[in-house]
C-alpha cells in the first residue's frame, strides 16, 4: 500500500489519519495573526473554530452515523475540499482592492453546528418561505451528486436565527437518497427536488419512486453561472487566491469584489476537457474556447504511464517528482539562461524533451529510467502551464481581468492551484491572478437551488 | 503492420558509401562559409562553392572568377564523423576559419568538439532566433513557390504554393518554430522581430510521451501508427460526455469532436486494458499526436490574433515534411481562429537555421570582392537537388532522413518585380498551373519526354569535338526522363509545376553535364542569315508610303519571325524539311485576318495617336525572329520618335538569343542600317537583359538594372513576343502601362485549347 504523507497549508495529513492536535494548534495561531482578519470587521467572527468542527469525532453532531460526513475513506482531496469549504479564508492585505465598498450583507462559509458546511443566505424576500419549507437541490454529476438545501440556524443570544444554505457530497445517488429521506421529513407530493446535471435525467423516476418527489431540471450551463453570480455576490470570501510561499490556511486569501466589478469574467472549466466561458451578466455568456488537453489527459496518461490507481494518488505522485528528470530545460539546451529571449535557465523548454532519447549519441537512455513521479509532475505541468497560457490568452483577448478556475481538476488541490497560479501570473507576467471559487463545485446545484420558475410539465 | 514498418525502417539509409558523400557534398573544392544547424536528430550544414562561369555570359557587373553557389545538407547525426573527414580532406584553407552554429541539441558540445576538431576551425555560437528569421527572410525572398498551404481535402492537389519574394510586402508576418518545444516570433522587418510567446509544449512532448507509452520514438513508425490509429476509441468525445441527450445547437460543438483526449482512459480498468493491449498503441499515439498539435495551434491562434497580421508561417522538424503533422496543424489553426488564420510552410525550412547563420557569419566577415549574400538574388538549381532537397512530401512512413540537398545558384546581381506590373502581389507569370489541370500536366509531361531525345542531338552536335559528349547527352537524358517520372507521380515536386519550370529543369540538367549551350552553333548559323537577309526586309518596309500600313506590316513581321522557333515540333518539321524555310514563306504561314486575337488596329490607333513614346520589347529566338521580326518592328517606333529598349536572356535558352549574342548581332546591324546606328548611338535603342535563362518570363525576377531604366525612360509599352513569354506565361498578366502580346500558336495541342488552329495569331494589346 502506498505510504503517502502530504504537507500542505500547515496540515499534515495521511492518507489514514486525520487532522492531527498539532496542525489545530497551527492553525489556532495562525489565523489571529492574519493583519486583515483582526483589523477588518468584515471578516468572519467565527474564524478560529471553522477548522476545528471538521472532524467528526470532535465537536458537533452528525447527522447521521451510517453515513458519516467525515469518512475515514474518503480520499485526501475530498478531505481538503471540506476542510477548505468550513473555513473562513484570510483576507488579502492589500491597498488597492475596493474595501470601503462591499456591502455587509456578504457572509462568510462557515461550518454549521450539523458538521455541513453553509453559508448564510441574505435576509431577502424571495427566501423567507424556506424558514417554513426548506428546498433542496441536486446536482448529479457523472462521479458525484452534489446537495444543497437550507436550514434555519440555532437562534443567536438575541434570538434571531439565520437562514442557512448548506453543502453536501455524496459519492453515489443512493447516499444521497437515504440522506434526503432521513432530513426531508415533511416532503409532499407537491413538493419538488430541484435538479440539474447529467444524472438529473437518468436518476428522475428513481427519484420519484424512492422519496415520491417529482424532479425540477435546470438548464445545466445556465445554473452554473447563476450559482456563480448568487455565490460572488453574497459570499464575501468565494473567490480566493492561491499563494503557495505562505504558511497553513494563509495560502487561500480572499478579495472582496464589488457587485458591480463582478462581470465580466472568464471561468475556466477544467473537466475531462476544458470550456472557457465568457460571463457578462448572470443571463448572458458565451463558449469562447475549449481545450482537449485537461483533466481526462493528466489522468488518462497518467494511468498508462504510471501506477497510480487514482487521480489523488497521480497528484501525489507529482508532488513527490522532479520534472526536471523528463524534460528539457532552457539551459540542456543553452547550458545556461537564454538571455536573447530572458528565459532563464530553469524555465521548461519541452516537456517530455528527455524522454524521447532521440540523441542517438546518448548511451544511458534516458527513457528508461525515467520515474514515475518524475513523468507524473512533468505531466501535470505541462496541462496545467498550458491551460493556464491558454486562459490568459483568452483573458487577454476579451480583456477581461478575472479568470475563475473550476472543474475537478482543480478540486481543491494545492498542487493543481499552485501551478495554474504560476501559469497565469507567468503568461501575464504578474498583471493577471488565477481566481478560484471555494464552493466552486456546487455552482450548478446552488443555480438550481435558485430556480423558483415553475416547473412546465 | 510490424512487417510493413520494418520494412520501411530499412529504407532509412545512412550515407555510407564516398559515392553518396560525393554526391551530397559537392564542390567542396573551394568552399567557404560553412554553418552547421545542430537539430536531435539530424545536422545541417551550408556552404558556398565557386562554380565556372558560362562561358555566354557578358556582363561587366559579373565576377569574371565564376558563379557562386550555395549548398545545403542534411544528414543524419550519426553521420556527423564522416562527414566531417570528407570535408576535411576535400576543402583547402579551411584551418583556422570560423565557423558559425546553431543547436537545439541538448548534448551539442560534442558534436561542436567532433567539428571543431576535425576541421581545425574555430566554432562560434549564434543566436537561432537570429537565424531562423534570416534565414527564413533568405528562402521567402529567393525561391519560387518557397510557401504552402496544406489542404488535405483539396483532390487536384493538397499543396497550394506562393511566392513571397518581395519581402517588403510580406511584413509583419509570424514564425511559428516546432521542435522540442514551440516559439512563436514577430517579424517586422529585416533585422526586427520579437519573441512573442511559446510553449514548452511540442515536438518533444510528442516523442517523449510516445517513447513512454509504446517504447519507441521513432518518427516513422510513429507517424505510420498516427495514420493508421483511431483516436475515438481513448479520447472522450462530446457525445460521451453529454449522451444522447446532448443538444448540438446549445454548446454549438458537433458530437464527434474531442472533448478530452485520453478521456477514455480515465477508467483504470480501461487503462489496463489499453496498457496491455498492443492494439490500442496506434490509437494512443493518434490521440497524442492531435492532442499536442490542437494544443500548438491553439496557442499560436491565440497569440496571434492579437497581431495585425495573418502571415503565419510555421517550420521545425515536428513539421518537416510530415503530411499528417501539417494536416493537424492546419485543422487546428483554422478551427482556433475560426477560419481567419492559415497555417503556412516552407519547402525549405530545414535549412533556415544554418543559412541564417552563413548570413550572419558573412555579415561579420563583410569582405571585398565577395558577394553579400542578402544584396544579391539566387535561385533553385533543381538539377543539384535531391528529391527530399527540392521537397517532395512524402508519406509519413518513409520520411526518412537521408542526406538530403538543396542547391541555389547565385545570380550576381539583384533581381526585382517588374515595376510596370499592375500588382507584384498578384501577379502570377504561369498561365496554366500543371499542379491544378491533369490534362495539361500530362500534355506537357509527354512534350518533354519526347522532346529530350532531340535536344541531345543537338547537344551533341554543338560539341561535336568532345569525345564525352555522347555519354553526357545520355545522362542527361536518363536524368531529366527520370526528373520527369517522378513529376508525373509528384507533380509538386518544385512547388507548382508548370510550363516554366519544366522548361527551366531542363536547362539545368544540360548545364550540368557541360552542355552550356546546346543550339549555340544553330543560333549563330541563323543570326548570320537573317543579319544577311535584314537589308531586304528593312528595304521593304520603308518602300511603303502609309505609316499605318507599314506598322500594320512589321507587326505582321514580329509575328512572323516568331514562327522560326526549335522549341516547337511543328515548326522544327517544316524548318528540317527538304525546302529551304524563309522569312517570306513564314509570312505567308501567317493567317489572314482577324486572328484568333486580334487588337491590332487598337494597337495600331493608339501608337499613331502618339501615345507610346518609349517601348520595351521582351524578344524571344534568335535568328529570324529577333532579327527579321524585331528589329524593324523596332525601327518603325524609332521612325515615330519613340525609345525602344530590347531585352533578351542574360543565360541560354533553348535557341532563344542570349544578351551576349543581340550585343554581336546588333554590331553587325549597326554597320549595315544608318538608323539603327545613330539611335543606337543617341540612346534611344537600348540592349538590355533580363537576367534570366529560360524560354519564358517571370516578371517577378527582372534585372534590378532594367527595372531602373524602364522608370527611368518612363516605358509606356511593354511587347512581349513568343509563346514562352506571351502564352505560357504573362498571357494574364496585367501591367499598368499599355502592352502588347504577340506569338504564333506553334503547338497543336495549345492550338486546341485556345480554340484556334495550329499557327493562330495572337496579338493581344490592352491598354491597362
Amino acid at each position: 500500500m502506498l505510504e503517502v504523507s502530504y504537507s500542505i497549508g500547515g496540515f499534515t495529513l495521511r492518507n489514514q489519519g486525520r487532522l492531527g492536535l498539532k496542525d489545530e494548534e497551527e492553525l489556532a495561531e495562525s489565523s489571529p495573526s492574519s493583519p486583515s482578519s483582526s483589523s477588518s470587521s468584515l471578516s468572519s467572527p467565527t474564524t478560529t473554530t471553522a477548522p476545528v468542527s471538521i472532524p467528526a469525532s470532535s465537536t458537533g453532531t452528525v447527522v447521521s452515523q451510517s453515513l458519516p460526513y467525515y469518512d475515514e475513506t474518503k480520499s485526501f482531496t475530498e478531505r481538503m475540499d471540506e476542510l477548505l469549504l468550513s473555513s473562513s479564508l484570510r483576507r488579502e492585505n492589500t491597498l488597492d482592492g475596493p474595501q470601503g465598498d462591499v456591502i455587509c450583507k456578504r457572509t462568510s462559509s462557515i461550518s454549521g453546528a450539523r458538521g455541513a458546511p453553509f453559508i448564510v443566505l441574505p435576509k431577502e424576500e424571495r427566501f423567507d418561505p424556506l424558514r417554513q419549507k426548506p428546498r433542496f437541490a441536486v446536482d448529479i454529476g457523472g462521479t458525484l451528486v452534489k446537495l444543497v438545501y437550507t436550514s434555519v440556524s440555532p437562534p443567536d443570544s438575541d434570538g434571531s436565527t439565520d437562514l442557512l444554505l448548506n453543502f453536501r457530497k455524496f459519492q453515489s445517488i443512493d447516499h444521497c437518497i437515504e440522506f434526503l429521506k432521513s432530513s426531508w421529513p415533511d416532503r409532499g407530493s407537491e413538493c419538488y427536488l430541484n435538479g440539474t446535471g447529467g444524472g438529473s435525467f437518468k436518476y428522475a423516476e428513481l427519484i420519484k419512486n424512492e422519496l415520491g418527489v417529482a424532479v425540477k431540471r435546470t438548464d445545466e450551463m445556465l445554473s452554473l453561472i447563476t450559482g456563480c453570480d448568487f455565490l460572488l455576490r453574497n459570499n464575501e470570501d468565494e473567490s480566493f487566491t492561491y499563494h503557495h510561499e505562505a504558511e497553513g490556511l494563509e495560502r487561500y486569501q480572499y478579495k472582496p469584489i464589488e457587485e458591480k466589478a463582478i462581470y465580466p469574467f472568464l471561468l475556466v472549466n477544467i473537466g475531462t476537457g476544458i470550456s472557457v466561458l465568457k460571463v457578462d451578466s448572470p443571463s448572458s455568456f458565451t463558449r469562447v474556447g475549449g481545450s482537449t488537453m485537461g483533466g481526462g489527459a493528466f489522468i488518462g496518461l497518467g494511468n498508462l504511464l504510471t501506477s497510480a490507481r487514482s487521480f489523488d494518488e497521480l497528484l501525489l505522485l507529482a508532488e513527490r517528482g522532479d520534472h526536471r528528470q523528463v524534460d528539457s530545460l532552457v539551459s540542456d539546451i543553452y547550458g545556461g539562461d537564454y538571455n536573447h529571449l530572458g528565459l532563464s535557465a530553469e524555465v521548461i523548454a519541452g516537456s517530455f524533451g528527455k524522454c524521447s532519447n532521440l540523441n542517438v549519441r546518448r548511451a544511458e537512455g534516458l527513457a528508461e529510467n525515467a520515474k514515475e513521479e518524475d513523468v507524473a509532475k512533468s505531466l501535470l505541468l505541462m496541462i496545467s502551464n498550458t491551460i493556464g497560457q491558454m486562459a490568459f490568452l483568452y483573458s487577454n483577448r476579451f480583456d477581461m481581468k478575472r479568470i475563475y478556475f473550476g472543474g475537478f481538476f482543480i478540486r481543491k488541490h494545492p498542487i493543481s492551484m499552485r501551478t495554474l497560479s504560476y501559469a497565469i501570473n507567468y503568461w501575464s507576467k504578474g498583471s493577471c491572478e488565477a481566481l478560484f471559487l471555494k464552493h466552486e463545485g456546487y455552482l450548478g446545484a446552488v443555480g438550481s437551488f435558485l430556480d423558483t420558475k415553475e416547473e412546465t410539465k | 503492420n510490424g512487417h510493413l514498418i520494418s520494412l520501411l525502417s530499412s529504407q532509412i539509409i545512412a550515407m555510407h558509401t564516398i559515392n553518396e558523400l560525393e554526391s551530397a557534398l559537392r564542390n567542396l573544392d573551394a568552399a567557404k562559409n560553412f554553418s552547421f544547424d545542430i537539430g536531435l536528430r539530424v545536422i545541417k550544414v551550408v556552404y558556398t562553392s565557386r562554380i565556372a562561369r558560362h562561358p555566354a555570359i557578358v556582363s561587366k557587373r559579373l565576377s569574371k572568377e565564376g558563379g557562386t553557389r550555395l549548398h545545403c545538407i542534411h544528414f543524419p547525426f550519426t553521420d556527423l564523423d564522416k562527414v566531417c573527414e570528407y570535408i576535411a580532406q576535400k576543402v583547402r584553407n579551411l584551418k583556422g576559419k570560423t565557423v558559425q552554429f546553431t543547436s537545439t541539441h541538448s548534448d551539442s558540445e560534442q558534436c561542436v568538439k567532433t567539428i571543431r576538431d576535425t576541421l581545425g576551425v574555430t566554432m562560434e555560437r549564434v543566436n537561432d532566433m537570429t537565424c531562423h528569421v534570416k534565414g527564413t527572410n533568405f528562402l521567402l525572398g529567393n525561391i519560387l513557390d518557397e510557401v504552402f498551404v496544406y489542404e488535405h481535402h483539396n483532390v487536384d492537389c493538397r499543396y497550394f504554393f506562393k511566392t513571397c519574394l518581395h519581402l517588403s510586402s510580406i511584413y509583419p508576418y509570424v514564425l511559428v518554430n516546432v521542435g522540442t518545444g514551440m516559439s512563436i516570433v514577430r517579424v517586422n522587418g529585416e533585422n526586427d522581430f520579437k519573441y512573442i510567446g511559446g510553449s514548452h509544449c511540442g515536438g518533444g512532448a510528442f516523442f517523449g510521451l510516445a517513447k513512454l507509452l509504446i517504447g519507441s520514438a521513432d518518427m516513422d513508425e510513429l507517424l505510420l501508427m498516427a495514420e493508421d490509429g483511431d483516436h475515438r476509441k481513448v479520447d472522450s468525445l462530446v457525445c460521451d460526455i453529454y449522451g444522447t441527450n446532448y443538444n448540438e445547437e446549445l454548446l454549438g460543438l458537433p458530437p464527434d469532436l474531442i472533448a478530452g483526449s485520453f478521456g477514455k482512459c480515465s477508467n483504470t480498468d480501461f487503462a489496463d486494458q489499453v496498457k496491455n493491449d498492443p492494439e490500442f498503441r496506434k490509437d494512443c499515439i493518434r490521440s497524442l499526436l492531435l492532442m499536442i498539435s490542437n494544443s500548438v495551434g491553439q496557442v499560436v491562434s491565440l497569440v496571434v490574433s492579437s497581431e495585425d497580421t495573418d502571415r503565419l508561417f510555421f517550420n521545425g522538424f515536428m513539421v518537416r515534411n510530415h503530411p499528417i503533422i501539417m494536416r493537424t496543424l492546419s485543422y487546428a489553426v483554422n478551427f482556433w481562429s475560426k477560419g481567419s488564420l492559415q497555417a503556412h510552410f516552407l519547402r525549405h525550412e530545414a535549412f533556415m537555421a544554418a543559412i541564417g547563420g552563413m548570413v550572419l557569419g558573412k555579415e561579420r566577415i563583410e569582405k571585398q570582392g565577395e558577394v553579400n549574400i542578402e544584396k544579391v538574388s539566387w535561385r533553385e538549381h533543381y538539377a543539384g537537388c535531391s528529391d527530399l532537397g527540392r521537397f517532395v512530401p512524402r508519406r509519413p512512413t518513409d520520411a526518412a532522413f537521408r542526406g538530403e540537398v538543396l542547391e541555389l545558384d547565385c545570380a550576381d546581381i539583384l533581381m526585382r518585380p517588374f515595376p510596370l506590373l499592375s500588382s507584384s502581389v498578384e501577379y502570377d507569370p504561369d498561365t496554366v498551373d500543371l499542379n491544378k489541370d491533369l490534362a495539361a500536366r500530362e500534355f506537357w509531361l509527354s512534350i518533354m519526354e519526347d522532346s529530350v531525345h532531340n535536344m541531345c542531338k543537338k547537344a551533341i552536335e554543338s560539341q561535336i569535338d568532345s569525345p564525352t559528349a555522347e555519354e553526357r547527352a545520355h545522362i542527361v537524358a536518363n536524368k531529366y526522363l527520370e526528373q520527369l517520372k517522378l513529376l508525373r507521380d509528384k507533380h509538386f515536386a518544385y512547388g507548382t509545376c508548370n510550363v516554366r519550370n519544366l522548361l527551366d529543369l531542363r536547362e539545368q540538367i544540360f548545364q550540368e553535364h557541360e552542355f552550356d549551350d546546346p543550339y549555340k552553333l544553330q543560333k549563330k548559323l541563323e543570326n548570320d542569315l537573317a543579319v544577311r537577309e535584314l537589308p531586304n526586309v528593312i528595304e521593304a518596309l520603308d518602300s511603303m508610303d502609309d505609316v499605318r500600313e507599314r506598322l500594320a506590316r512589321a507587326t505582321k513581321g514580329l509575328l512572323a519571325g516568331n514562327v522560326f522557333d526549335w522549341g516547337a515540333k511543328e515548326v522544327v518539321k517544316l524548318m528540317e524539311g527538304s525546302d529551304q524555310f524563309t522569312f517570306q514563306k513564314a509570312i505567308d504561314v501567317i493567317p489572314d485576318r482577324p486572328w484568333l486575337h486580334d487588337s491590332l488596329d487598337e494597337f495600331l490607333d493608339e501608337t499613331l495617336a502618339g501615345n507610346h513614346k518609349s517601348i520595351v520589347v521582351f524578344v524571344d529566338n534568335s535568328g529570324a525572329d529577333v532579327i527579321l521580326g524585331v528589329l524593324p518592328f523596332a525601327r518603325e517606333f524609332l521612325k515615330l520618335g519613340s525609345k525602344v529598349t530590347i531585352v533578351s536572356n542574360l543565360l541560354p535558352a533553348l535557341n532563344d538569343i542570349t544578351y551576349g549574342e543581340l550585343l554581336k548581332v546588333m554590331e553587325e546591324v549597326s554597320e549595315k542600317d544608318e538608323l539603327i546606328r545613330r539611335n543606337t548611338e543617341q540612346g534611344r535603342l537600348k540592349i538590355m537583359h533580363s537576367g534570366q535563362g529560360s524560354p519564358c518570363l517571370d516578371l517577378r525576377r527582372i534585372d534590378s538594372e532594367l527595372c531602373e531604366l524602364v522608370v527611368e525612360d518612363a516605358v509606356d509599352l511593354v511587347v512581349i513576343e513568343g509563346m514562352g513569354r506571351a502564352l505560357h506565361t504573362n498571357f494574364n498578366a496585367q501591367f499598368s502601362v499599355p502592352s502588347l502580346k504577340a506569338a504564333v500558336i506553334k503547338t497543336r495541342w495549345l492550338a486546341d485549347r485556345m480554340g484556334g488552329d495550329i499557327f493562330s495569331v495572337v496579338c493581344k494589346y490592352e491598354k491597362h
